[in-house]
């Protein structure tokens, strides 16, 4: 996608008004503030319409929280890589941004588990009777990638080739990576969960970026109204993707 | 130190469907009525515009309507020997909170009973001998019978703008409806949804097998509607966006979008939200209430003092507010003794799921209630003699649904060591568009040792125990949704499809499944006060100014959604409420 490109070298033009036009708080406030001027006078020979393109949103993942470390990150995007490569049917979980929507997922409310009943006495039970464990998600990816990481297997991940990372991830599935330190199964079930989720959520979250997840499955996104479509019957819609935000420059240039 | 408020002649504990009901009836006859809600107000135009709810992260996969655990939860255990762990996340059940309640966030399936189900037990001791109940069955026969509900079902399809196809109007079999159904004093007050690809190949597979397919009941408006208090619904869009979402097109039937409306405008009525009903208070003798106890948002208490006491909030949460305010007698299942908790029964939903080789069909449109159902397999309305093996009791419905499949929940990787990752996992997403479901919702039997009560060791955050569950699967049940999961492969592979997995329920319960919200009984309505908490009024045995609603008057769990039979008894309650216990407060059915 040649909007996803970033400039090489230098700063181009769209780039330099991105810049002087970013919203948020902090401080890009203050650019704003002082930027105003410069891309008034920049667009005002321009239509509204056209003004209006060369300004496209922010990367939005920019506004997003985050919780991992570099190491972190690094070790979830390696994982992410394999869960849903990029091959023959398109992008994979990298190219979507998933790993970016993880970090913003357990920087929030939920990846700190406050929506979970976590009175105690916290006891083991059968898996069926759910999860018993009070450790939020978010300090689950913490502990589990540390503990991995000081494994010869673990240490070497991140720069592995993909046969070995499958091999790696293929034995914290099936659990030969549990100790004290490591709850391998269920760290591995929880990455799986949420690339799931992350390629296949509307990309306001940050993930399924270009719309990767929707238009592998030829999910045609959310719609208000279906009635013209009933008799559709499963033919190729011609309509484009248009998520939450709008089509997909609405996204910024994720 | 508790606030009192003015006393007002009733207080309503939850403002979902049958606290909506309750306060319109009331209101109606100019009672001064106070609404207690523990979640949000919940607006059609502010909370549920599309907008906002087409969002299958926040609101399907983190359960944006729902009570969070951290709010209220259950303990879980499947033997009454066994130690209850608690439900720490939302898993096999998702139940709602906010104005609405869980018929905010329901799919919208509008089924009546069948008549059978309503005297199950006699029935099938009639046809079948006694053996066929095992000593610790104790499902029982309802407190009222269909005869008896009929005027209220079609007074509450009427308010509720239901959408479907007679099948037995008054005894006449109309072509294109449910020829099973009992008898109808009138049809739908909207034509049933428009058919999809998948819902035809179902209903044409179904005839070619002797099967009686009709159009399922749906709680949307098909066409622009006015329901009997004057509240407009708006034609169904079929978004898509149903179960577990509000509806943003005032299409899907929910309190917001039938009764609201006209309850706010009364000046009887208040409603509180953020208040949560902590326990019902009790004259000294303990058999009248004076009215409830609650905590609002601040952590601050009041005590409303109320003439009538209703019970309306979900199944489970209604036997907990029994049971720690004192109410009734509690079940004992060493000796069979008691009331409250007893009978507890969830429901046995399963599917078969099938490949549609060479098809596409288009998943994203749907609504909750679009789908061809065949009832042969429900009630008794087949030999259950003739089924392989040893008979049971039950069965339940089975149909094909288009409900809108949203992508993250369709491209589930499955669980554990088996779960699927790689570009395998992208291989089996591209069968979105070519897979289908075919389910069953099969109905589930009471036993003794299958009970709610109070756990003795996890508490709630007011201090409270938290309602412990003691069920699990039993040989019946399992057998029947064996058998129901059988039909739905044979339908599924004669419609071409080529099955990919079963979803029948042969091992233990799995709280972490989400399986359906479908919970009945312990507080259930009985003919006599040794059977039941509530006569067929919902009226308490015990302390008649106290009244309950819901599927916690269940017996046992039939073979099919809840909701509809809900709000019926609700109004049949409400309707000798009206015609006699306001004229003369007692108990209205001798004890």
């Amino acid at each position: 996608m040649t909007t996803g490109k970033k400039p090489s070298n230098g700063l181009s033009r769209r780039r330099l008004l991105r810049q002087a036009v970013a919203t948020g708080a902090g401080p890009s406030r203050r650019t704003f503030i002082v930027g105003v001027p410069t891309v008034t006078i920049a667009l005002a020979a321009l239509s509204p319409i056209m003004a209006f393109a060369l300004q496209p949103p922010r990367r939005l993942s920019e506004s997003l929280p985050r919780f991992f470390t570099d190491d972190e990150r690094a070790f979830v995007t390696s994982a992410v890589d394999r869960l849903l490569p990029a091959d023959e049917l398109g992008p994979g979980g990298v190219a979507a941004n998933v790993p970016r929507f993880i970090d913003s997922q357990l920087a929030g409310p939920w990846g700190r588990g406050e929506n979970r009943y976590v009175a105690g006495p916290v006891k083991d039970g059968p898996p069926t009777l759910g999860d018993q464990a009070v450790t939020p998600r978010a300090t689950l990816y913490r502990t589990c990638i540390a503990a991995l990481r000081l494994l010869p297997a673990g240490r070497s991940f991140v720069s592995a080739d993909a046969a070995a990372r499958d091999v790696f991830l293929k034995s914290l599935q099936q659990g030969e990576y549990e100790s004290d330190q490591i709850q391998g199964k269920r760290f591995f079930a929880a990455l799986l969960e949420d690339t799931v989720a992350g390629f296949m959520s509307d990309p306001s979250y940050g993930g399924n970026a270009g719309f990767a997840g929707w238009k592998l499955i030829s999910y045609p996104a959310p719609h208000y109204d279906w009635t013209p479509y009933l008799k559709n019957d499963g033919r190729p819609l011609a309509m484009p993707v248009i998520g939450t935000f709008g089509p997909l420059d609405s996204y910024g240039l994720d | 130190m508790a606030t009192r408020k003015p006393a007002v002649d009733a207080v309503i504990c939850g403002f979902g469907l049958t606290g909506a009901l309750v306060a319109e009836a009331l209101t109606a006859q100019g009672l001064r009525v106070v609404a207690l809600e523990r979640g949000s107000m919940l607006r059609t135009s502010t909370d549920f515009a599309p907008a906002i709810q087409m969002d299958e992260l926040r609101f399907q996969q983190r359960h944006g309507l729902m009570v969070q655990p951290v709010q209220s939860t259950q303990t879980f255990r499947y033997e009454p020997s066994d130690e209850a762990l608690p439900m720490r996340d939302i898993g096999a059940w998702q139940i709602g909170t906010g104005v609405g309640g869980s018929a905010a966030h329901w799919a919208g399936q509008a089924f009546r009973l069948m008549p059978d189900e309503f005297h199950l037990r006699s029935h099938m001791i009639s046809r079948y001998g006694a053996d066929i109940f095992p000593d610790s069955m104790t499902s029982q026969d309802y407190a009222v019978g269909y005869e008896e509900l009929e005027p209220f079902y079609d007074r509450f399809e009427k308010l509720m703008g239901v959408s479907g196809q007679a099948g037995n109007l008054r005894g006449t079999i109309v072509p294109g409806g449910n020829p099973l159904e009992g008898p109808r004093s009138d049809n739908y007050p909207n034509p049933p949804l428009q058919r999809v690809k998948s819902t035809e190949l179902f209903d044409k597979t179904a005839k070619s097998l002797g099967l009686h397919p009709y159009p399922c009941a749906a709680a949307h408006a098909s066409r622009p509607y006015t329901n009997p208090l004057g509240v407009r619904m708006g034609q169904c869009t079929y978004c898509g966006f149903c179960s577990g979402y509000g509806c943003g097109n005032y299409s899907k039937s929910s309190p917001q979008t039938t009764i609201i409306p006209v309850v706010m405008r009364r000046d009887e009525f208040e409603l509180r939200t953020l208040s949560v009903v902590t326990r019902i208070l009790t004259d000294t003798m303990g058999k009248r209430a004076t009215g409830v106890e609650y905590v609002d948002v601040s952590g601050a208490t009041f005590v409303q003092p109320a003439e009538m006491v209703f019970i309306c909030s979900f199944t489970l949460a209604n036997s907990h507010l029994l049971l720690v305010s004192g109410i009734g007698i509690p079940y004992d299942a060493a000796t069979g003794q008691g009331v409250v908790g007893r009978n507890y029964a969830f429901q046995l939903w399963g599917a078969a799921n099938f490949l549609m080789v060479g098809q596409g069909y288009d998943p994203w449109i749907g609504a909750g209630g679009l789908g061809q159902i065949i009832d042969d397999y429900d009630c008794d309305n087949f030999d259950h003699r003739a089924v392989p093996g040893q008979p049971f009791v039950g069965g339940g419905y089975i149909g094909l649904f288009q409900y809108g499949n949203q992508p993250i929940g369709s491209c589930s990787p499955g669980t554990g060591k088996d779960a699927v990752w790689g570009s395998a996992l992208k291989k089996q997403m591209t069968n979105y568009k070519n897979t289908l479901q075919v389910q069953s919702m099969g109905g589930n039997q009471s036993y003794k040792d299958c009970y709610l009560s109070l756990d003795p060791t996890y508490k709630d955050p007011y201090g409270r125990p938290l309602l412990r569950v003691t069920y699990n699967f039993k040989d019946n049940d399992r057998r029947m949704s064996h058998f129901l999961v059988d039909q739905c492969q044979r339908i599924g592979e004669a419609m071409g499809g080529k099955l990919l997995n079963r979803v029948d329920r042969s091992g233990s319960f799995d709280t972490t499944e989400f399986q359906t919200t479908h919970n009945s009984g312990g507080a259930v309505a009985s003919a006599t006060p040794d059977k039941g908490v509530v006569n067929k009024f919902g009226q308490t045995w015990s302390t008649p100014n106290v009244f309950v609603y819901g599927a916690s008057q269940f017996p046992q769990t039939p073979g099919r959604n809840p909701t509809i039979t809900v709000g019926a008894t609700t109004l049949l309650g409400l309707d000798g409420i009206v015609k006699t216990y306001l004229k003369s407060p007692g108990a209205m059915v001798p004890g």
